[in-house]
């Protein structure tokens, strides 16, 4: 459904385009915002991604690394358990899991901060996070190169499960992860599929310079929770061009933190499969 | 006392008020009556003047260019005028009801004195109408269009307290209201989506248009469910003397228009069809991938009407129009088929009646031309099916009665996805129909009390059903469904009333000035599901449900109006309020389309806008047009969105200030030139930023809490026509127009991106549309 959406898109930027639209940098006065805790928390034991970082947000135009925050207590529970993160010497504001810690799927968890010094107004942060169970049952995943759109597309086989699932694609080419920003990232939902064998869906497109023929081709596909898709729409919308004929008035993009944080702690698990791209 | 009952009290104490009109009708009374037409085409004319010297007063044609008036039995000095045209006097011993047919001849072009009787009647000062505005199709001709196509919208949006909804949007806010809160009737059928080409061009093809006129909130009691503007517009009849063309070729379509008697001043037909080719261009085009892609609009116009006799005629009118873009692997069409028949019927020479059938639909169709299995076709439509019968009794000289009901059944086919191939592995996905009923029942008069007043006072009860079959889902606070019923077939499940009062006073300064009043309540139950500025066709309309309340809108406005030199210059200054309760917004980030639970998406709350609009007019002479200037506000609060906290709407533009002047510099060279200036358009800015999966993710403002730079734009066009030669029946004119004639770099949209070389710089684009734009159209007409 997504797709259509981008040709729809494709279209009104060929039409605005094509009649002699203009883009030019422009000045702007901004006021600055108040500050807020910005979180990104990761409980992703398949990718090795186990961290909380904390930062500060600043004003828009700031251009400047985003301050860190550190010496904060930061805390998971597991339902049962308490487990504390200690922050990284090396890198300000990261704050790593223990390595006694294990993740388990369809369990939620909750992540409890106690800073050293008020950001936006509080001492004390906390959110919940679920990890859903694992479409696990890849049969394969084929890199085709699409003449009409001039575009590797990425196609996966594999039963799909019932029951509401929603997705995360990540790519990497050569063990080297290429969709390091979220803009990259690829998500979809089992709505129109669901239960369904996929016949080799559509799930990553890549741009004819990204990849090679030859190239080992690895497919991260990760089951997300309803939440953290739906963050991860609204961050990209947020993100991407807005058009007058098509997009909404620009809404700030939800979290799972409470008392006005910004950010997400996200909690998935991931299984990888791996192709040679073929010649187009 | 329930809702019900207060309903028919109301109605039965404005039917006994009636009934007082009925009894004054004084005995011993003659009737005038007849149509009123141009002699050189046949054409009816709608608003042409009827006046009654020794009275010093008179009356005005309806809308088929019917009149009728009862007087005395004496002798009288009837004038009959109309604007562009040559009075016709006729001295007139009434001794009995009386029929008289008037065919006004159009008087030469670009004289500053036109022959003037000076005794016609105002009809701008004395009728009880206000906030209204009518522009006919060559007026709308002089005015410089965007790559020469001549655009009725974009005329529109060139009057006061009318605004567009986004530079080259179809789209048009009046006073403040959002686009979808304006009716567009062609010929009494509903147009939903009135652009082509994603809203750069409408639908309307100026050849076979005869006038529009907007009503800006004061609706007449015959029309209702929209809460901001009536946007009436009427397809030419066709010439019913002699047979006529034309035509011409610009660099956005081609365009044929055919009009003429089927049989003489009995029936008379007109067709128009309009193509673009934009696409035949893309054969040229060296990229083999280019030349198999398509993209175009069509639109055709036809009507044939028929005169029975005296007293029945016959009109059928219909629209067909599509937007088609077509390439190796997609396919996307989308278009409005309106069909509309009417019967003028004169049961008396006191009452006149119109009775209509209109079928009308929207849809679109969105997928790929091939049939792999990601393919799938994506369907939606609308359809309504409207029945209409208007009464008009001339009871006296003093009082004019209308009244009468419409029903109107929609079918809303919200859409569907299926996959086109055997082993697709696309499951269907399918909204299903909803079906509501849009009831009206209304009565209202027009009464004059001395020679100074004229109050109108009308009430339109209106009613809603949604029909079964149908589901209708219950949600929680955060727009979750926790329950829901569904509906057996034909079971009307949800029920709607509205009682509508719409009140005007006129006080008669003298007979060139006058000071007006209105009230209206307008109940809308259809909206349509946009929260972007310009809209897309995509956008579906969807009615009130248990769910969605009709929104309710009222206004009152008061106005002075004067005018100059004989009706030279029309001048007016209105001042308006409005308030509108359960105002439908969106949540954030709301899915709109293919949505089952759309309704879970809304959100309500209250609007309310005020503002205060001038407009000196000319109406003849070398030098024609108007000048307007528009102050204006309109905001919004609605629980979820802003904090609660109220704010601008998108359509919230204080100044706007418009100039359109078409001057006849020689009888064979004129020049169109309009100029507008808007204040910038409310934004929503980011004030901060935060990383997360190395991206800059903003932080916004308040709702709506910047404002681009302001808008505005110069257009030019001239006109080169053949020397006028009667011998020769061929004439060509040839038309130069530039849009944005001094390249203002008006913002469109303003994005904010991050630099790709240093991902912690971050900046503010901002995209203008269209520099200069030179066109070129070769007219003709035979």
């Amino acid at each position: 459904m997504r797709n259509a959406f981008t040709y729809i898109m494709i279209i009104a930027l060929a039409i605005v385009a094509g009649l002699q639209s203009c883009s030019e940098r422009i000045d702007i006065e901004l006021e600055e915002g108040y500050v807020k805790l910005a979180v990104e928390g990761y409980l992703a034991p398949n990718d090795g991604k186990n961290y909380v970082s904390l930062s500060e947000s600043s004003g828009y135009f700031s251009n400047m690394p985003a301050p860190t925050v550190s010496n904060a207590v930061v805390e998971v529970k597991d339902g049962a358990e308490t487990f504390t993160l200690q922050e990284d010497a090396e890198q300000p504001g990261m704050y790593m899991f223990p390595d006694e810690f294990i993740a388990e799927r369809e369990q939620s968890y909750e992540l409890n901060i106690n800073l050293a010094e008020e950001v936006g107004g509080f001492l004390n942060y906390s959110a919940t996070t679920y990890m859903p169970r694992l479409t696990d049952q890849i049969d394969s995943v084929s890199v085709e190169f699409n003449t009409d759109f001039e575009y590797w597309m990425v196609k996966i086989y594999a039963w799909e499960p019932a029951g509401p699932d929603y997705y995360m694609f990540n790519a990497l080419r050569n063990d080297t992860l290429i969709t390091d920003t979220i803009s990259e990232i690829s998500i979809g939902n089992d709505e129109l599929i669901d239960g369904n064998y996929m016949n080799g869906v559509i799930v990553m497109g890549f741009g004819k310079k990204s990849l090679k023929p030859g190239d080992k081709f690895t497919l991260v596909l990760s089951n997300i929770s309803e939440d953290y898709y739906n963050y991860i729409i609204e961050l990209q919308t947020e993100i991407s061009y807005s058009v007058p004929v098509f997009s909404g008035p620009p809404a700030n993009v939800s979290s799972n933190i409470n008392n006005g944080a910004v950010g997400y702690f996200a909690a998935y698990p991931s299984v990888y499969t791996s192709t040679i791209v073929r010649s187009p | 006392m329930n809702y019900k009952s207060h309903i028919l009290l109301s109605f039965l104490a404005l039917f006994l008020c009636f009934g007082a009109v009925a009894s004054g009708n004084v005995k011993g009374e003659y009737t005038v009556s007849g149509y009123i037409t141009d002699q050189s085409n046949g054409e009816s004319l709608p608003g042409a003047t009827i006046y009654i010297s020794e009275l010093k007063k008179g009356t005005a044609s309806n809308i088929y260019g019917y009149y009728s008036i009862s007087l005395k039995p004496e002798n009288y000095h009837i004038v009959y005028s109309y604007v562009g045209y040559g009075d016709i006097v006729i001295d007139l011993n009434l001794t009995s009801d009386t029929s008289i047919n008037i065919e006004l001849i159009p008087s030469a072009k670009n004289l500053d004195e036109v022959e003037i009787t000076g005794e016609a009647i105002n009809d701008n000062i004395t009728t009880s109408q206000m906030s209204v505005n009518k522009i006919d199709s060559k007026t709308i001709k002089a005015i410089p269009a965007l790559l020469g196509e001549v655009d009725l919208v974009k005329a529109l949006q060139l009057l006061p307290g009318v605004k567009f909804a986004a530079e080259g949007s179809s789209g048009i806010s009046v006073r403040g209201g959002s686009p979808d809160q304006n009716l567009i009737l062609l010929d009494e059928a509903n147009v939903y989506n009135a652009g082509h080409l994603m809203g750069f061009f409408s639908v309307f093809n100026n050849d076979a248009v005869k006038s529009v006129e907007l009503y800006k909130g004061d609706l007449p009691a015959k029309y209702g469910g929209r809460l901001a503007s009536l946007v009436d517009i009427r397809m030419k009849d066709g010439n019913s003397k002699q047979f006529h063309g034309n035509g011409g070729i610009g660099i956005i379509s081609s365009r044929l228009m055919l009009e003429g008697p089927i049989a003489k001043d009995k029936a008379s037909f007109m067709v128009a069809g309009r193509r673009s080719y934009a696409d035949l261009f893309l054969m040229f085009s060296k990229d083999e991938d280019l030349k198999g892609n398509s993209l175009y609009f069509y639109d055709l116009n036809g009507k044939v009407n028929y005169r029975i006799n005296q007293k029945n005629q016959l009109y059928l009118s219909g629209y067909y129009g599509k937007d088609v873009f077509k390439s190796d692997f997609f396919k996307m069409n989308w278009g409005n088929a309106t069909g509309t028949l009417r019967w003028n019927h004169i049961f008396d020479e006191k009452l006149f009646s119109n009775f209509t059938f209109v079928v009308n639909q929207f849809d679109y169709n969105i997928g790929f031309t091939d049939d792999g299995p990601q393919s799938f076709l994506w369907q939606s439509s609308l359809t309504d099916y409207n029945l209409k019968a208007n009464f008009t009794w001339f009871a006296n000289t003093n009082n004019k009665v209308s009244f009468g009901f419409s029903g109107m059944f929609h079918d809303f086919f919200p859409g569907t996805i299926e996959g086109q191939s055997e082993e697709s592995f696309i499951s269907t996905y399918s909204l299903p129909d909803n079906f509501a009923m849009e009831s009206a029942v209304y009565i209202s008069n027009e009464q004059k009390i001395g020679t100074r007043v004229t109050l109108k006072y009308g009430l339109r009860l209106s009613i809603f059903n949604n029909i079964g079959p149908g589901t209708s889902y219950t949600y929680n606070g955060d727009g979750y469904v926790i329950d829901s019923t569904a509906y057996a077939k034909g079971d009307f499940y949800n029920t709607y009333l509205g009682l509508e009062p719409r009140l005007g006073i006129v006080y008669q300064l003298n007979e060139v000035s006058s000071i007006k009043a209105s009230y209206s309540r307008n109940y809308q139950y259809i909206q349509q599901a946009q929260n972007s500025v310009a809209g897309s066709p995509l956008n579906i309309w969807f009615p009130a449900s248990p769910n969605v309340k009709p929104q309710i809108g009222d206004q009152v406005a008061l106005g002075y109006f004067r005018n100059f030199k004989e009706g030279l210059f029309e001048t007016s200054a209105e001042v308006y309020y409005k308030n509108i309760k359960n105002a439908v917004d969106f949540r954030d980030h709301a899915e709109l389309l293919l949505n089952k639970y759309l309704e879970g998406e809304l959100l309500i709350g209250k609007g309310w806008g005020y503002g205060t609009e001038f407009m000196v007019k000319k109406n003849y002479g070398k030098i024609t047009g108007w000048i307007s200037y528009t102050w204006s506000r309109a905001f919004r609060q609605i629980d979820g969105i802003n904090n609660d906290e109220p704010y601008s709407s998108s359509y919230d533009r204080p100044h706007d200030f418009s100039v359109v002047v078409n001057y006849d510099l020689i009888p064979r060279l004129s020049i169109g030139l309009s100029w507008i200036y808007m204040t910038g358009q409310p934004v929503t800015f980011p004030v901060g930023r935060y990383e997360y999966g190395n991206t800059n993710v903003p932080i916004y403002s308040e709702r709506n809490d910047y404002r681009m730079a302001d808008y505005h734009r110069m257009d030019l066009s001239i006109t080169w026509k053949d020397k006028p030669n009667a011998e020769k029946r061929w004439h060509n004119e040839f038309n130069i127009s530039f849009y944005n004639l001094y390249n203002r770099k008006n913002p469109w949209v303003i994005n904010f991106q991050t630099d790709v070389n240093d991902p912690s710089v971050t900046y503010a684009e901002m995209t203008y549309l269209f520099g200069i734009i030179p066109a070129f159209t070769w007219n003709f007409k035979f």
